[in-house]
């Protein structure tokens, strides 16, 4: 029954994000194009008429709005996704299914983790797109993704140390959508406001892990500043053990929040 | 054991008592008329049965089990409200019932679109109120289920269309089935009911076969509704 969730939810979403993708990497590419004609690197450009310079600036706007905007609403759709199957018309449709409340949850956090994933690669490529045409010095795409390559080897990162960072990043994502879905699972039982209490859920229970979060990393380093944040001030010998317990502290967020989340879904839930 | 039991079933929504302590046996076979007024707790109590709502006391089984995802595989339901998701077209929401329900006989329901005409590549967004109510009933017919729970089923439409949908209940039913009709609606379902209960601000008032009601006070089910349950 997981693949089958997983299946319709991933129908349901692409719908809206997938164009909405494609478009950015559009406008990233007639930017890019635009941009490099009007800058004249190679005297090609010269003499071109002023729809090319308002083309630019209308796609110099779209580009940079574009790329908050997909972040901004592959969030807004997953949330509400997610807040209309659970508490929604579509709740009565979905909550009918013959499916446990742990694969209705599964298949959606695993849903909302590839189209996160999704929107940053696409966020990436966009940027990718407009590198590389900028780069002329650079002649096919394999010698510019080399050059990526290249300049993260010159940071000197260990891969190990690299291999734990993605793998950190990659769970902190995961435990952010359980933290928004144990929000709204919070939210629905404050009956007739459950979009306020699903506010207030979000800010109360990242602020109780922050200060969590504080007092792990006073007890850890005796210094308030024990996460992430400050990865190359870290000793290398302090760097995996940093790396573990971000790690770590990830996977605690996220397991606390899916149960959360389940328990409230499952125990709990009453649809109005 | 019926094939739903209701025990001790109480629903409270703060201090507000929506059903009150109620013991129901349905047995297979039969269908029953879940009878009462504006907010006497009908709906509760069908999604009490879904699991949409959790009881405060008591316990509903179906089939001897409690509600999850067993006895959602033998509950055929058709909610008060139009659930349909629209980003689909009809097609595509008989393909979601035949990956959910084993159950589910897609030829049936085929037949029954084709007879309406309703075309299967129309997206349900662009359908009317009233198609999307009958292709929701289609879809729930469609399912040879153990029990139907039908809530409200032809409030809100037009009687050709109560004629269509009581037809389509009646003719696609498995005999073996039990079939629970909640309405406000008595004149329009009698004829169809085999068993009614009459429920009032969450109690259990009577329970009965619909010959024995009509026997007993003289009445039909819709006279004995308005006599029993008139404002003063």
């Amino acid at each position: 029954m997981f693949g089958k969730v997983f299946k319709y939810e991933m129908k349901a979403v692409r719908r809206i994000l997938l164009p909405l993708y494609g478009a950015m990497i559009l406008v990233a590419l007639l930017f890019g194009l635009t941009t490099s004609m009007t800058t004249d690197f190679s005297g090609v450009g010269e003499g071109l008429p002023v729809i090319v310079d308002i083309a630019e600036i209308i796609l110099s706007m779209l580009f940079f709005t574009g790329l908050t905007a997909c972040g901004v609403i592959t969030f807004v759709v997953l949330i509400r996704r997610f807040y209309s199957d659970f508490l929604g018309s579509e709740g009565y449709l979905q909550l009918a299914l013959p499916v446990t409340t742990n694969v209705h949850l599964a298949a959606r956090t695993l849903t909302a983790f590839l189209w996160t994933l999704l929107s940053g690669v696409t966020a990436l490529l966009s940027l990718a797109v407009l590198v590389f045409i900028f780069s002329f010095e650079i002649q096919d795409l394999t010698g510019f993704f080399r050059s990526i390559l290249d300049a993260v080897r010159s940071l000197e990162i260990p891969p190990l140390s690299m291999l734990l960072l993605i793998l950190s990043l990659l769970l902190s994502c995961l435990s952010g959508i359980a933290h928004l879905y144990a929000s709204i699972a919070i939210g629905s039982l404050w009956s007739g406001h459950r979009m306020i209490g699903s506010v207030l859920a979000y800010i109360g229970t990242g602020f109780v892990w922050s200060t969590l979060n504080g007092f792990l990393g006073a007890a850890f380093d005796n210094s308030s500043d024990f996460l992430p944040f400050h990865i190359s001030g870290i000793p290398f010998s302090l760097e995996y053990s940093v790396l573990g317990a971000m790690i770590a502290l990830a996977l605690i967020q996220f397991i606390l929040y899916y149960l959360i989340a389940w328990l409230i879904l499952d125990k709990a839930l009453n649809l109005d | 054991m019926g094939i739903l039991d209701c025990r001790n079933l109480t629903k409270k929504y703060g201090a507000d008592t929506a059903l009150d302590n109620v013991n129901l046996e349905l047995i297979p076979g039969r269908i029953v008329g879940l009878l009462g007024p504006n907010g006497s707790g009908k709906t509760t109590l069908i999604k009490l049965c879904m699991n949409l709502l959790k009881p405060t006391s008591g316990e509903i089984l179906i089939d001897g089990m409690k509600p999850g995802p067993y006895t959602k595989s033998l509950v055929s339901y058709l909610p008060d409200r139009d659930i349909l998701e629209n980003w689909m077209n009809v097609l595509q929401l008989l393909d979601f019932y035949t990956d959910f329900y084993q159950d589910f006989d897609a030829g049936r329901a085929v037949n029954m679109l084709s007879s309406l005409g309703i075309d299967e590549r129309m997206p349900l967004r662009k359908m009317s109120k009233g198609t999307r109510e009958k292709v929701q009933l289609i879809m729930t017919m469609s399912r040879r289920a153990k029990v139907y729970l039908l809530d409200e089923p032809i409030a809100g439409v037009d009687p050709a269309a109560r004629d269509y949908i009581l037809r389509t209940i009646i003719s696609n039913y498995d005999p073996e089935a039990m079939v629970l009709i909640s309405t406000h609606l008595i004149a329009d379902v009698e004829s169809v009911l085999d068993e009614a209960i009459f429920i009032r601000q969450g109690r259990v008032d009577l329970f009965d076969s619909c010959d024995s009601i009509r026997e007993r006070t003289g009445l039909t089910l819709d006279e004995y509704f308005r006599r029993t349950y008139h404002f003063e």
